[in-house]
Parts: structure tokens; C-alpha cells; sequence
């Protein structure tokens, strides 16, 4: 792959506050990525401004509120609303969550965590299903962070992902600073977990920054995506590619969301990242050839 | 613990109607309900964080802290019916109107709280219009024959809505844009109109004269179901841009 197209790979972001930003400087960004809820009314300005954005950038649309674990099947009306944005927009990926927000009508606002059992596979593989025939597309499904683990689940987290692409087809968005604050709270290793992930289904990643809560019995790390990305998820991040090669990186930051140039040096960390990667990659392609 | 019985413990224990402890979750360290607080805690804190861009004005009035607190209240018992938060918000004026303290020290506080979501409303309603009745525009008034003139009728544009209030929620709402309050006499009715101008809801006091007719504009009333008198403030409504189109009634 050519310099130019790996650096095309990292995106950011964009949130409601950069949006003038991203609109009055073009940045050398192939793509952005947004949060789908956000743009649901038709008519609103951040729509019409996302349209013209369109025009210079690549979008790929990350919904929160599809609530694929959820018993009850997907809202119809949600999705009618999301086939509504991907239509205009023609986004490069559709994603969402290993996670349910739904319950009795009720929503939550929250990725919250699911049992890996057989039961829970089951629903949530047939609402992907569902989302995917709806669409017309495959969709990515992103692990999450937890904090909390389930004494009936039969499986891990990595095996239900895995069984979930191998079952509905879709593609996976690699959270990598997921993983590591995961990996954290639930007390895994990082490299188990991504060595069940099929990488060859991975067609994203994405990298944030997390926070660390002290309680009085220890600590629980937040995936708060307030804060750089961590040196420890650089590291990891380094090592999946040098591993499996590049893909389509996103950084996010959606609390304390800093001024565009900070979040574009962070984008730029990730380009380095790929760089690297080149040279690595030129250097073994010549060691093989001699 | 099935999938549907486990979903239905775990939203009972966000709104701490059970424990942690009922939703099958492993304790280490942390005890299983020391672990679904931080659930707990994202989701009252981003909700609130949505009514906290909803209602600036409230916040503004009774202070970050009191604002929190009334927030929490509403998200425990106001569920998000949606998976977007786009209008979440509703009622919380009633919130408001629980908190003894908070009526006795600004009474006021819960007429604004509805004045700001009748401006969300606005937006909303904008935000989501579709084009569904054949409104003619205005420049062609001209080609309306004499005998049609009384069953004309004025539309107002989408989102557009009238707003009465026994205090004068209009002067604090610039008061507030303007940081000028010293001259603000909350202790007066208002009424006005708000409108979505210019990619923003605007919002404009009315005489009670014209805003009687802007509720006739809203009960789509022809020219002639009005009274004459109203005919006169009919000028200052379309003055502000808030017609767009009419329609000819058939009688």
C-alpha cells in the first residue's frame, strides 16, 4: 500500500463542537466518523452541514442506539431513520455495539453489557441479521468496555464476537482501548483477547483514551473518551498492525472534547503508526527477497 | 437467569429499584452493586447532561448543583422512549414544580423551564418538517380574486408556536442573550411567538391583540372567520416572517 493511501486510513471523530471547524478547514482527513442519532432529523442544521461535508470527506456512521442485545427485536422506527441518513449519506461503514440499551420501551442511553451465553448469541445475532437485510449492507459490531461480568456466561467476550461474525457475516470495528480497559477490569489478557478476534474481519479500529476511577478497594478503569489515547493502547495498537497490517484507524474523543488540533495530533500519531509499519513491512519484503 | 429476565433486573437496578446483587453479576473486590453504579452513574449523568443543553436558562437560574439534582429526579422517573435522546426533556417542568424549595425561592422557574422546551419543541418540529400540504407562497396574493379573499388562509411556518405565560419568560430570554437583567420584571404576563429563523429558534413578544391572531393563524382560521379587528395585527405576524404560505377554504 502506498504512503499516501495508509495515511488515508486515519479518521477522527467528528462531534457537534468541530462541526464549523471541519466545515470552514479542510483538513488532508480522507474520512470522519459520526454518531448516527445525531443526525437523524432531516432538516436539522447539523444534517444539511454534514451533507456538504460529505462533499470532501468520507463518513462512516457509528450508531449508539441500535440496541442489538436487546430481547425485543431492533425499532422499526429506528431503523427506518438510520436507512434514512446511510441513503443520503452513502457512508463507508454502518456500526454499532456488542451491547443492549433497551428494555420494556426504555431506553438507557448507555452500552450496557450482555451475557455471553447461548441465549444471548442467539437474539443477538438475529437482530445484526436484521439490521443487515434491513440495510442492504453488512454492518460492523464494536466490543465494548465493561465493568461488570456475568456469573451464566458460558463463553467470553472474544469467542461471542467471533461466533457473532462467523454467524450473521458482519464485520468488526477493534476497540482497542476496549480491550485494554476490559482486560483491566475483568482481569484477561489483552493479547488472548485479540488473538480470537478473526483479523481478517476487522475493517476498523478505533483508539481513545480512558480514565481511571480509585475506590477505597481498588481501581476500575472508565472508558470515558476524554483523554489521549494512552501510551499502553499506542503500544497495542503498534503491535496489531505490525501483526495483521493496516486498517481504517479512527480516533475518538467525546467528553472534554479538546480544540480540533489536538485531536488532529493524535490522528497524526496514528499515521506514524502506519509509517512505521511501511518501513517494517518494506524491510521484511526485502530481508525475504535477498 | 434468562436474557429478558436479566435485562429487566439490570434497568430495574439503574433505577435502584433492585440491587446488583439480583442482576447475576460476579463480585471480586467490588460488590456487584459497587460495579452497577458506574452504570448507574453513566446513564443518569448523560441524560442530565441532555436536559442540562435543553433547559440553560433553568440551569442558569437555580445553579449547577440545584440543577443536578432536579435532573437525577427526572431521569429516575421520565424513561428515554427512544434510542436517541433527540426529544428527551418533556415534563420537566413538573420535575421542577417537586422541589418546594426551589418554587418558593424562584417561582418562576417552572414557566421558564416550559418556555425552553417549547423552544426545543420548535426546533424539533423544524428539525423533522416534511412538506405535506400545497401552500401557495405569499407573492402570489396578488392573483387572488376579491371573493376569494375571505376564505384565504394564513400558515404559519413549521414549528412555529405561540407561548402565554403570566411572567415575562420573552424579556428574561434576551435579558439572558444580552447578560442586561437588571431591568428584567419577571412579574408580568408575556405572550409571543417562537419560530426556527436562520438555522436557530427565534423568539418574539406579541401585544395580546397580535398574538390573539397568531392562535387564530394556529386554529387556521380563513380572513373571514376572524374578527375585523384582528385583520389590522395580521400585518405585524407577517412582518416577522412567520407565514409561509396560504391556502384558499373552500366554503
Amino acid at each position: 500500500m502506498k504512503h499516501q493511501a495508509l495515511q488515508n486510513l486515519v479518521g477522527v471523530g467528528l462531534r457537534m463542537p468541530h462541526l464549523d471547524y471541519f466545515s470552514r478547514n479542510p483538513s488532508d482527513l480522507s474520512w470522519l466518523e459520526v454518531h448516527s442519532e445525531n443526525y437523524f432529523q432531516p432538516n436539522s442544521a447539523e444534517r444539511i452541514q454534514l451533507q456538504a461535508l460529505r462533499n470532501h470527506y468520507q463518513i462512516s456512521c457509528h450508531g449508539v442506539g441500535l440496541s442489538l442485545g436487546s430481547v425485543a427485536r431492533v425499532s422499526q422506527e429506528h431503523l427506518a431513520q438510520l436507512k434514512s441518513l446511510v441513503d443520503v449519506i452513502d457512508p463507508m461503514f454502518v456500526s454499532d455495539h456488542l451491547s443492549w440499551s433497551e428494555h420494556g420501551g426504555h431506553y438507557f442511553n448507555d452500552l450496557l453489557p450482555l451475557p455471553y451465553t447461548e441465549e444471548a448469541l442467539n437474539v443477538f445475532t438475529r437482530n445484526v441479521q436484521e439490521v443487515q437485510d434491513y440495510l442492504q449492507r453488512e454492518i460492523l459490531i464494536e466490543n465494548p468496555s465493561s465493568y461488570v461480568k456475568f456469573q451464566h456466561s458460558t463463553i467470553s467476550e472474544w469467542e461471542f464476537l467471533a461466533e457473532v461474525q462467523q454467524r450473521t457475516d458482519c464485520r468488526l470495528l477493534l476497540d482497542l482501548n476496549n480491550v485494554y480497559v476490559s482486560a483491566f477490569n475483568h482481569g484477561f489478557d489483552c493479547d488472548t483477547y485479540l488473538a480470537g478476534i478473526p483479523a481478517d474481519k476487522v475493517d476498523e479500529i478505533h483508539l481513545a483514551g480512558f480514565t481511571i476511577k480509585k475506590l477505597e478497594k481498588g481501581e476500575i478503569w472508565i472508558d470515558t473518551h476524554s483523554r489521549p489515547v494512552s501510551e499502553e493502547v499506542w503500544q497495542l495498537y503498534r503491535r496489531w498492525v505490525k501483526q495483521h497490517g493496516p486498517r481504517q484507524t479512527l480516533i475518538e474523543w467525546d467528553l472534554d472534547i479538546p480544540a480540533p488540533e489536538v485531536l488532529l495530533a493524535e490522528a497524526d500519531k496514528a499515521k506514524r503508526v502506519l509509517s512505521e509499519y511501511q518501513t517494517y513491512s518494506a524491510l521484511e519484503s526485502a530481508r525475504k527477497a535477498s | 437467569m434468562n436474557l429478558a429476565t436479566l435485562q429487566s433486573q439490570f434497568a430495574k437496578a439503574l433505577h435502584y429499584q433492585t440491587s446488583g446483587e439480583d442482576c447475576g453479576i460476579t463480585a471480586d473486590q467490588f460488590s456487584a452493586d459497587e460495579r452497577i453504579q458506574i452504570y448507574r452513574n453513566n446513564f443518569i449523568i448523560s441524560l442530565s447532561e441532555v436536559l442540562s443543553a435543553t433547559y440553560p436558562m433553568v440551569e442558569a437560574l437555580v445553579g449547577e448543583a440545584c440543577f443536578t439534582q432536579i435532573a437525577r429526579q427526572h431521569v429516575l422517573s421520565h424513561p428515554l422512549t427512544e434510542g436517541h435522546v433527540t426529544h428527551y426533556g418533556k415534563g420537566f417542568n413538573k420535575t421542577i414544580k417537586q422541589f418546594d424549595q426551589v418554587m418558593s425561592y424562584a417561582p418562576y422557574c417552572a414557566e421558564v423551564a416550559r418556555f425552553e422546551w417549547c423552544l426545543d419543541v420548535t426546533r424539533q418540529t423544524h428539525c423533522n418538517a416534511r412538506t405535506t400540504e400545497n401552500l401557495i407562497p405569499l407573492a402570489d396574493l396578488a392573483h387572488v380574486n376579491e371573493s376569494q379573499q375571505p376564505n384565504l388562509v394564513f400558515h404559519l411556518r413549521a414549528g412555529c408556536s405561540g407561548f402565554d405565560s403570566n411572567y415575562a419568560v420573552f424579556d428574561l430570554f434576551h435579558a439572558i442573550q444580552s447578560q442586561q437583567l437588571e431591568q428584567l420584571n419577571i412579574n408580568q404576563p408575556q405572550q409571543g411567538v417562537m419560530a426556527y429563523q436562520r438555522d436557530q429558534v427565534v423568539c418574539y413578544k406579541l401585544t395580546p391583540q397580535a398574538f390573539r391572531v397568531l392562535c387564530a393563524l394556529e386554529n387556521k382560521l380563513s380572513l373571514g372567520e376572524m374578527p375585523k379587528v384582528m385583520l389590522d395585527e395580521l400585518n405585524h405576524i407577517t412582518a416577522l416572517s412567520l407565514i409561509d404560505g396560504f391556502t384558499i377554504k373552500e366554503m
